[in-house]
């Protein structure tokens, strides 16, 4: 079986044709024509908040009201018990025919007896795939270069800052960041930075245990994280990762190691960045609008921004990207899949949809719809935010293919290295020993 | 040389007196304290109630303890979680399943027992060994061969995998806490009806099962706990929305995935959740503690 | 434990056939032996009795062979296999015993993880739960709303939001930290922190002391006032009293609580998996068997692997239990012996 590899970069004048030609394909068609021929009931699975659950609950009685010959039962959950449950139900055959699904769990479920492979329904039309960029839509491929999932949006990876202390720092002689910058010149930056922030906070989020940061890292020197199901990255980039995480820690420039745990499963309203007890941090950006709600209720008057990460030291972009999507269940009934294939395309397509979704689950993979989003004078200054940055870096961007179990693997390890290294009870040597060693003995697990 | 004790009335009044005033005093130090310790550990739920009450966004605020703005609004907006669904719709769901569970383990449990307790039987003490043992297998690694099991015979999001067990006498620890109740009514009572010509049935279902009152209040009150606590057994044998219990629903309140979370209706529907439990608990104080009292522990 | 001890010797009673024994004929162990009916020999009074037995035990025959049995031995089966969830089983023999206890440095931290915490969970849990029901004993006023108000805790002890109250409790901008400040010591995030992780769990374990304490609180109700009068009058003071009349008559209430505490506190998983994230804490310092037994299942699924894991717990409770039966011959004391 040949092992697919994925194309590392977009090339910017294929996403330029891309978006002129969709400007045209997809164009607003007036009020859809109630379609009685469509009938039957699926699941649809997703996880999300009381927030993403509501525009969901909206589209669906879109959707229906659209088809009213089709029901859609839902089924969500929350983020952690999703996956466990959809691995569950998988054993038993008994997975709904619309799944939501994202890139980075997709190696564990991409196989024939658990997803259905959609290159033949795109093939023959039932399933439409137009204007979505041909990476996004190869990211959604497994192992065995079959296509597993329809990504609706595309999520990447930013740093959020608190743009009223910058500004503060900024006027008093620290220069500000210039993107692109290196990873050595951000440490400089914050460490600059700290003496002109409010007592007690820190500069940045402790990023030593964080799995997105630790790729970025990875990659943007060069390396890679996965190479299938081993590990590909050497031990001497994980010592040097802890080793600069340790320098800002002991300096005072990041936080004490008992908040960087909790602020990093805080939710919003607890974290450091939204009640001004740190600078910066890492959020995904799609988290922007949620965040900046509640800074505007927690501490009024300050604005969050989104910045890239910083860049290697020879200005490689380290950034994964990755794609929420619907796959369609292995165990759907043949009457229902048409049904399951025209929810997706309403999801994926549908002008309105898009609209009430806001781009909530990463950017909406089909460039001219994300344009149209942020361009509309209505849509949410945060998400315009989300997707302009998005849009500047999705040519550079580096994705990672996640084996099965590997996401999981990773942040499991390197949350218990790097906190053994921070709270001293290993050296950054040991820990990337360590790290190295569980990560590969989980991935030969999942592998098997 | 013996002594003579002069008895003072006066100084037997003040002895007394005093003796009244230590033990009074001793009764006010037993209470602050108690009522010290009990504020220590119920603080937690105080602040929880006080988060409750007031807006959601000072909850985290360097806001004083006690809210300056009370307000209802958490209890409103928790209630409704999106779209047509509320609250409404979960507690029926749970009730309808702790009502089952509860009604399943009353009969099944209390027939066990009363073979156990009252009837001899070859291989009686192997089944109660088996039994006992049933209660120390971790449920992790039951669940998925049960799930399994259930999905091939149809029943998985259906309430049925989590009632039909308690209809099979599945928790083995409310068998065991009515044999140990069982054992120490007297046999006189049995013997009676045994000699006016009473079947099994009817000694169990007339003398022994009345008499056990305390004992079934006993496992009502913690099946219903343990049911309408158990979040995960939920989780995946209800997977419509609109199927889904009371724990489940409050998890979905706190999903860090994307959307903010929501505190305020959090705690408010978890005061809300622990209502029906602390209810049925005090409904039956009385026959809990005498349940447990007449245990046979003697 | 109270129904060995009577239905050992009910079966060595009923052994004897009374109707066909001439010493018994008139024996006036009429409390343990049944009235013979007049229309029943004694042979088929067994028979009887076995037939009815076995009716009533009908609807646990058929939870334990659908319900548990399958299940159980599917699980030990599975615990000689590579099972992925997702996929079919591979048979592999003794593999996964043999490396958990050599190549599985997270095995072990967990087994000393859930020693500490039942190590110090379950006397303390007895400790606080017995002192109160014996300060609760004294006939105070307010009795029912005490206990029910120590109990609240218990009730919301598994609930969803007690790990978020927990940690804000012991956070690092947590109650715990100011009320420490009232005294000068300074704070830290607790819950966060290697060293004090687990305590934090514990402490969230014995918050929930109320379950036991009401039973403690029936089982001391139930002994007569007239003992203490007794004593009192013979000069005892009340912790001679304790010692000498309380503490014996509630020994067989110990027994019940200590042998639930423990065959539940090594299944512990609730707690810790809230507070920690279902990560085991910092560190793995509250990486409790139960827990990580649900992370090898569920997330890195590796079923075989957990099966084998859930039998090791399995057997250890069952030995440590057996331990206490066996113990309970030299320290409970039953008062019909």
């Amino acid at each position: 079986m040949q092992e697919f590899r994925l194309k590392k970069r977009v090339a910017g004048s294929l996403l330029a044709t891309s978006i002129l030609a969709l400007s045209m394909a997809v164009l607003p068609n007036g009020a859809a024509a109630q379609d009685s021929d469509l009938q039957g009931e699926i699941r649809f699975s997703w996880w999300g908040g009381q927030v993403r659950n509501d525009k969901t609950d909206q589209i669906i009685q879109l959707f229906e009201g659209q088809h009213p010959n089709v029901s859609i039962v839902r089924e969500n959950a929350d983020w952690a018990p999703y996956w466990e449950r959809l691995t569950i139900q998988s054993t038993g055959n008994n997975q709904p025919c619309a799944i939501t699904m994202q890139t980075r769990w997709l190696a564990t479920y991409a196989r024939p007896d658990i997803l259905m492979p959609l290159d033949e329904l795109v093939e023959n039309g039932t399933l439409d795939v137009s204007g979505i960029p041909e990476p996004v839509l190869n990211s959604a491929r497994g192992a065995d270069g079959n296509l597993y999932m329809i990504p609706h949006g595309v999520f990447y990876f930013a740093l959020m800052y608190n743009e009223q202390m910058a500004q503060t720092a900024a006027d008093a002689g620290v220069a500000p960041l210039e993107y692109p910058y290196t990873w050595d010149e951000f440490a400089e930056y914050l460490t600059a930075i700290l003496p002109h922030l409010p007592e007690g906070a820190a500069s940045v989020h402790n990023m030593g245990r964080e799995q997105d940061a630790f790729v970025t890292w990875v990659q943007s020197h060069g390396e890679e994280v996965f190479d299938g199901s081993n590990v590909a990255f050497t031990k001497d980039i994980a010592i040097q990762w802890f080793e600069y995480w340790e320098a800002l820690r002991t300096a005072g420039v990041t936080e004490p190691p008992e908040v960087m745990i909790s602020d990093n499963s805080a939710l919003i309203e607890e974290s450091n960045i939204a009640n001004n007890r740190g600078f910066m941090t890492n959020r995904p950006p799609n988290q922007l609008g949620s965040v900046q709600t509640t800074v505007d209720t927690v501490s009024p008057g300050t604005t969050i921004g989104i910045t890239p990460y910083p860049v290697g030291p020879d200005g490689t972009v380290g950034m994964d990207i990755g794609a929420n999507g619907i796959a369609i269940g292995a165990s759907c009934d043949e009457a229902q899949i048409p049904v399951a294939a025209e929810w997706i395309n309403f999801w994926t397509q549908n002008e309105e949809a898009a609209g009430i979704y806001e781009s909530d689950n990463g950017v909406v993979s089909i460039p001219a719809l994300a344009t149209a989003q942020a361009e509309d004078p209505d849509t949410q200054p945060t998400q315009v935010a989300h997707i302009e940055l998005y849009q500047q870096l999705i040519d550079t961007a580096n994705p990672v293919f996640w084996p099965a179990g590997g996401y999981q693997a990773l942040t499991d390890t390197l949350n218990r290295a790097y906190d053994a290294v921070a709270f001293g009870q290993l050296t950054p040597e040991q820990g990337a020993d360590q790290l190295i060693a569980d990560l590969q003995q989980q991935l030969s697990q999942a592998a098997r | 040389m013996a002594t003579v004790k002069t008895y003072d009335p006066e100084l037997l009044r003040a002895e007394r007196r005093k003796r009244e005033n230590i033990r009074r005093l001793k009764g006010l130090g037993l209470h602050a304290l108690l009522i010290t310790i009990l504020g220590v550990m119920l603080y937690p739920v105080i602040w929880m109630v006080l988060s409750a009450l007031r807006p959601e966004t000072e909850i985290f605020g360097d806001m004083g303890f006690i809210p300056t703005n009370w307000t209802l609004e958490n209890f409103v907006r928790g209630w409704q979680l999106y779209g047509d669904l509320t609250f409404t719709q979960f507690y029926v769901n749970s009730f309808i399943i702790c009502a089952l569970a509860i009604i399943g383990n009353l009969l099944a449990c209390s027939m066990a027992a009363y073979a156990f307790a009252r009837l001899e039987f070859r291989g009686k003490w192997w089944l109660f060994a088996i039994m006992l043992g049933t209660m120390m297998l971790p449920i992790h690694v039951q669940l998925i061969p049960q799930y399994i099991f259930f999905l091939n015979i149809g029943w998985v999001n259906t309430i049925l995998p989590l009632v039909v067990p308690k209809f099979l006498a599945h928790d083995a620890f409310f068998i065991f806490l009515m044999v140990q109740f069982m054992r120490s009514l007297p046999h006189e009572l049995e013997q009676a009806a045994i000699v006016d010509g009473a079947s099994y049935w009817q000694r169990y279902w007339r003398i022994i099962l009345p008499l056990s009152m305390p004992a079934l209040a006993t496992t009502a009150v913690f099946t219903f706990i343990n049911t309408y606590n158990d979040f995960f057994s939920q989780l995946i044998y209800l997977t419509d929305t609109d199927r889904m219990t009371v724990p489940v629903a409050l998890r979905l309140f706190l999903d860090p995935s994307g959307g903010s979370s929501s505190f305020g209706g959090l705690f408010a529907m978890v005061l809300v959740s622990i209502g029906p439990v602390l209810g049925f608990f005090l409904a039956s104080q009385r026959l809990l503690t005498k349940g447990i009292a007449t245990q046979g522990f003697k | 434990m109270v129904c060995l001890g009577q239905a050992k010797r009910e079966r060595e009673l009923s052994s004897i056939d009374a109707a066909n024994d001439p010493v018994l004929t008139a024996s006036e162990t009429a409390k343990s032996v049944r009235e013979i009916p007049r229309n029943r020999t004694g042979s088929a009074l067994k028979k009887a009795d076995n037939r009815a037995a076995y009716m009533f035990l009908l609807p646990w025959f058929a939870g334990i062979i659908l319900i548990t049995a399958l299940p159980m031995l599917a699980s030990l089966y599975l615990s000689f296999t590579n099972y992925a969830v997702i996929g079919l089983p591979s048979f592999v023999g003794f593999d996964n015993y043999v490396r958990l206890f050599t190549s599985d440095r997270r095995f072990i931290t967990s087994i000393w993880v859930t020693l500490k915490y039942v190590g110090f969970s379950v006397p303390l849990v007895l400790l606080f739960s017995l002192t109160i029901a014996v300060a609760l004993n004294r006939g105070l006023r307010g009795l029912a709303i005490y206990r029910s108000l120590f109990y609240v805790p218990s009730l919301i002890g598994a609930s969803v939001g007690i790990g978020l109250l927990w940690k804000e409790v012991f956070g690092e901008r947590g109650v715990v930290n100011d009320i420490l400040a009232l005294f000068g010591v300074a704070g830290r995030g607790w819950i966060n922190n290697p060293t004090f992780a687990l305590p934090s769990v514990i402490a969230l374990n014995v918050w929930t002391f109320g379950a036991s304490m009401v039973i403690f609180l029936a089982a001391l109700r139930q002994i007569p006032e007239s003992y203490y009068e007794a004593a009192s009058i013979d000069g005892a003071n009340a912790w001679q009293r304790f010692r000498r009349i309380t503490l014996p008559l509630i020994t067989p209430v110990i027994f019940f609580n200590t042998v639930l505490l423990l065959i539940n506190s090594f299944q512990s998983f609730t707690q810790a998996f809230v507070v920690s994230n279902g990560r085991g804490g910092p560190v793995d310092s509250t990486l409790l068997y139960s827990l990580y037994l649900y992370q090898q299942a569920f997330q890195q699924l590796q079923m075989g692997y957990a099966s084998a894991m859930a039998w090791i717990l399995l057997i250890a409770i069952g030995l440590a239990t057996a331990l206490m039966f066996w113990s309970s011959r030299y320290w409970v004391f039953y008062g019909d012996r």
